[in-house]
């Protein structure tokens, strides 16, 4: 009986504790999608949380509005993904959600791609493309904005083209079997369709051209608010991930890769190969081009909002620049 | 026969829990216990599927999945009769469909769509014979079963009185055939709904289940559920619709719940 | 049973397919086919989808099947419940299950929790229905004679009631099986990232067409085995009554 009541006082006390030795680490789940365009997420959560005293937990997203409604429902903490429709309207809904930095930007002219087959022939410039098939990974979100941008050279606009959606690595063969003549490509797909000779990229890019935001990360606003010293750290070691990128061959160092090659299947020879990411040292971002992006949605009816939203209530930079504040611009 | 009271208690029920579930949603979600961007009042869904009817929006999407639905029903059914009295009335026919029949009818639907893109060009034509060709396997069998159950007793009966083809056909085995026919048709008109909205959510633009699925995707919740709704309440009308006409030809049949 | 039918038109095919009269490109000749699946199989890459799906199926069909007997024998049994149940039943019939799926993916996120729950309900609603319709087509007599012999409570419904519901419910989970098939290659085409309906969702899009036709006839196998099998298993189980009927 003695012996029973020992145990028993033995476990009371480790029950009592247990969370108190958890709460020594404070805990970041993170939602991610498998591409390397999210390089900058992979390193915040392998090697710069940890070293600020984190416990990183990842979890591995399908897409754009799961990562925003595990992420409004406080599932996860901190997520990643495309700008667009469904983090546009999570946050005109309401939902405690906030974009608070630049995740990758990129030229449009390393995304557009063309299939080989018929550039040249059929296709000799883009407006040709007019009643074909390009494909798309998703509706309503930047890549829908870019082949706009990429039409628009040419006079077309995306009702002038047959939209197909795959995801990026179905897009190489479908290139190739020609079940879609052009598309916008993520690397480092668009560099392996050009080693299998199967398409081209034909857009060349003009000098002074500033890369365009693609996708972002948010986090959970109300476990922002309700821990700001935690969002303070997160984003400092946001901070120093996206430097260790946009500093002298950041993506395509050996470092990066290994941690690309971790969380997505990725070969690092073909994404050294690859055109680089690209990420501003200080998460800056231009805004018109957000607004631009918010109005192309709002004119394709993806919004359920009218009243197209003030940058300010999509974006909180607030944290971004404190930690700029703290580390120093680069 | 039930008592007054007691089917008095039933409707009431009947009528009764499912609003007071909606009334717990209501106050659920009003009260913030139910996220409301995810799961928003029945009132707010109910009143964006008022402004969806009115902008046109709603109406466009419903008509096309009715149009889909209607070509998919008419190429299951016309068919699908015609080939299962063959088979009930001849074994040989019976005996070189069927092994064919078997084989192909046990495959989900949805996955005939691939094949049928790439014969039929018009997009909707393919999604609207995908939606057919398992209604058409379900109404050709039943039809079948229903020739195969007719007393043989009351074939020879007919003719020893002298009813030939014709008449026998008219007269004996249509009628005796009907009430199959129609459950068959019940199940295949469902089928094929069921079909047509997954054909939809995978590759249309347009249509309710277009609807459902795109809005997904942009988080657009409101719209979701009133096409969830919407989808809801196209399926008991058609059917009930369907068993009006079935009382109609078959009046001497009571109410059959269900297969 | 004579296979003629089906060999002449897959020589057909073999024939419009060589000749150039059906796209090769679109319909590969049933021999190449046969031959890119034998070698996806012998890969383990069609076999590992293929164990993905059923793995599926069977958890749907686990989460469904005691549970909706239970509720159609309750409700078959007791007026009351059959009162409360039965309007949802009804209201909800209608409704194409897969589209429950978005709203399935708000609650449960993109996993399998709320693919494996689309195709429970699916077979669910299935096996309610067929087991309240097996109670109630009880001939009442049977029930008569057993009290007569002084048959009550449990001892009716082992002895009586169940036995003669059974064939009725051995065709609803049956049904409901193949229900459950049908909605979980439904929801992997529309949105999982693998199984064998996305296998063939996604060949289409890269148009790889002999390994979608390879995944195609390898659905078409698992539904016939499916459908055969229980049958059989049917006629075997319950074998004071053969007839099962061709569904």
């Amino acid at each position: 009986m003695r012996s029973l009541r020992v145990i028993a006082s033995v476990l009371l006390v480790l029950w009592s504790t247990a969370p108190a030795l958890a709460q020594a680490k404070p805990t970041v789940k993170i939602g991610y999608l498998p591409t390397d365009s999210f390089a900058a997420l992979f390193l915040l959560a392998d090697r710069h949380l940890p070293a600020a005293g984190f416990n990183v937990e990842t979890v591995r997203l399908a897409g754009g509005p799961e990562a925003v409604s595990q992420v409004a429902t406080g599932q996860l903490q901190l997520g990643g993904s495309g700008m667009g429709a469904a983090g546009f309207n999570a946050v005109a809904s309401g939902l405690p959600v906030e974009y608070v930095a630049p995740l990758h930007s990129g030229y449009v002219e390393d995304y557009f791609t063309v299939r080989k087959a018929v550039w040249g022939n059929e296709v000799k410039r883009i407006a040709d493309l007019k009643g074909r098939a390009v494909a798309l990974n998703v509706r309503g979100a930047a890549v829908e904005w870019m082949l706009e941008q990429a039409l628009k050279r040419d006079g077309l606009t995306i009702k002038d083209v047959q939209i197909k959606i795959m995801p990026f690595p179905d897009m190489v063969p479908a290139l190739e079997s020609g079940a879609v003549d052009a598309a916008i490509l993520s690397e480092p797909f668009p560099t392996l369709a050009e080693q299998k000779g199967v398409a081209l990229r034909p857009l060349t890019r003009p000098a002074g051209a500033k890369a365009m935001p693609i996708t972002a990360i948010f986090w959970n606003k109300e476990w922002a608010v309700a821990n700001p010293d935690l969002a303070h750290r997160v984003m400092v070691a946001y901070l120093k991930a996206a430097r260790d990128l946009a500093v002298g061959d950041g993506w395509q160092g050996d470092r990066t890769l290994d941690v690309i090659l971790k969380f997505t299947s990725a070969k690092p020879d073909v994404l050294k190969k690859a055109r680089p990411h690209v990420l501003d040292a200080n998460l800056e971002m231009d805004p018109t081009v957000l607004e631009a992006m918010q109005r192309f949605n709002a004119e394709l009816g993806y919004l359920k909002y009218k009243e197209l939203l003030p940058l300010s209530k999509l974006f909180n930079f607030a944290y971004r620049d404190r930690a700029v504040k703290e580390l120093g611009r680069q | 026969m039930r008592r007054p009271a007691a089917r008095g208690w039933e409707s009431a029920i009947a009528i009764g829990s499912p609003l007071l579930l909606l009334a717990a949603w209501e106050a659920a979600s009003a009260v913030g216990l139910l996220r409301a961007q995810f799961f928003p009042r029945p009132t707010t869904i109910a009143r964006h599927f008022g402004e969806l009817l009115a902008d046109g929006s709603l109406p466009r999407h419903a008509g096309t999945t009715l149009v889909r639905l209607a070509w998919a029903f008419l190429l299951a059914a016309v068919p699908g009769v015609a080939v299962g009295l063959a088979m009930g009335i001849s074994r040989r026919v019976r005996d070189g469909l069927d092994p064919l029949f078997a084989v192909i009818y046990p495959i989900p639907s949805v996955l005939f769509l691939p094949l049928l893109s790439f014969v039929l060009k018009p997009a909707d034509a393919a999604l609207a014979v995908t939606g057919a060709i398992t209604s058409f396997f379900l109404i050709a069998y039943t039809t079948m079963t229903g020739v195969q159950q007719i007393d043989r007793t009351v074939l020879e009966a007919a003719t020893h009185f002298g009813a030939r083809r014709g008449r026998l056909f008219i007269k004996v085995l249509l009628p005796g055939t009907l009430p199959f026919i129609f459950t068959g048709l019940r199940l295949g008109l469902g089928l094929a709904l069921i079909v047509v909205i997954a054909v939809e959510m995978v590759s249309a633009q347009h249509g309710l289940g277009a609807l459902l699925w795109l809005s997904w995707g942009l988080l657009k919740v409101e719209d979701m559920y009133a096409a969830l709704a919407a989808i809801a309440l196209l399926g008991g009308p058609l059917l009930w619709a369907l068993a009006l006409v079935r009382a109609r030809l078959l009046p001497w049949l009571p109410d059959v719940a269900d297969a | 049973m004579t296979l003629a039918v089906p060999f002449a038109l897959l020589a057909a095919w073999e024939l419009a397919s060589w000749l150039g009269v059906l796209s090769p490109r679109y319909f590969p000749p049933p021999t190449v086919i046969a031959a890119t699946l034998a070698q996806l199989l012998v890969e383990g890459a069609l076999l590992s989808e293929a164990l993905i799906t059923l793995t599926r199926l069977a958890a749907a069909f686990v989460l469904a099947a005691a549970p909706a007997v239970a509720l159609g024998l309750a409700m078959g049994l007791w007026r009351p419940v059959r009162g409360v149940v039965e309007p949802y039943i009804v209201m909800l019939y209608p409704l194409p299950k897969i589209a429950l799926l978005p709203l399935l993916l708000i609650l449960m996120g993109v996993g399998e929790k709320a693919f494996v729950v689309t195709g429970a309900i699916t077979a669910f609603f299935q096996i309610v229905i067929s087991t309240v319709g097996g109670v109630q087509s009880i001939d009442p007599r049977l029930i008569e004679v057993g009290r007569n012999y002084g048959a009550g409570g449990t001892a009716l419904f082992r002895k009586i009631i169940l036995p003669a519901a059974l064939p009725a419910i051995f065709t609803g989970l049956r049904l409901g099986l193949g229900l459950a098939l049908i909605t979980v290659v439904a929801v992997e085409f529309v949105t999982a990232k693998n199984g064998l309906g996305h296998l063939v969702f996604r060949s289409w899009q890269m148009l790889l067409t002999p390994q979608m036709f390879a995944a195609f006839v390898l659905i078409g196998l698992i539904g016939l085995a499916l459908t055969r099998g229980l049958r059989a298993l049917q006629r075997r189980a319950l074998a004071w009554k053969p007839e099962v009927g061709w569904l």
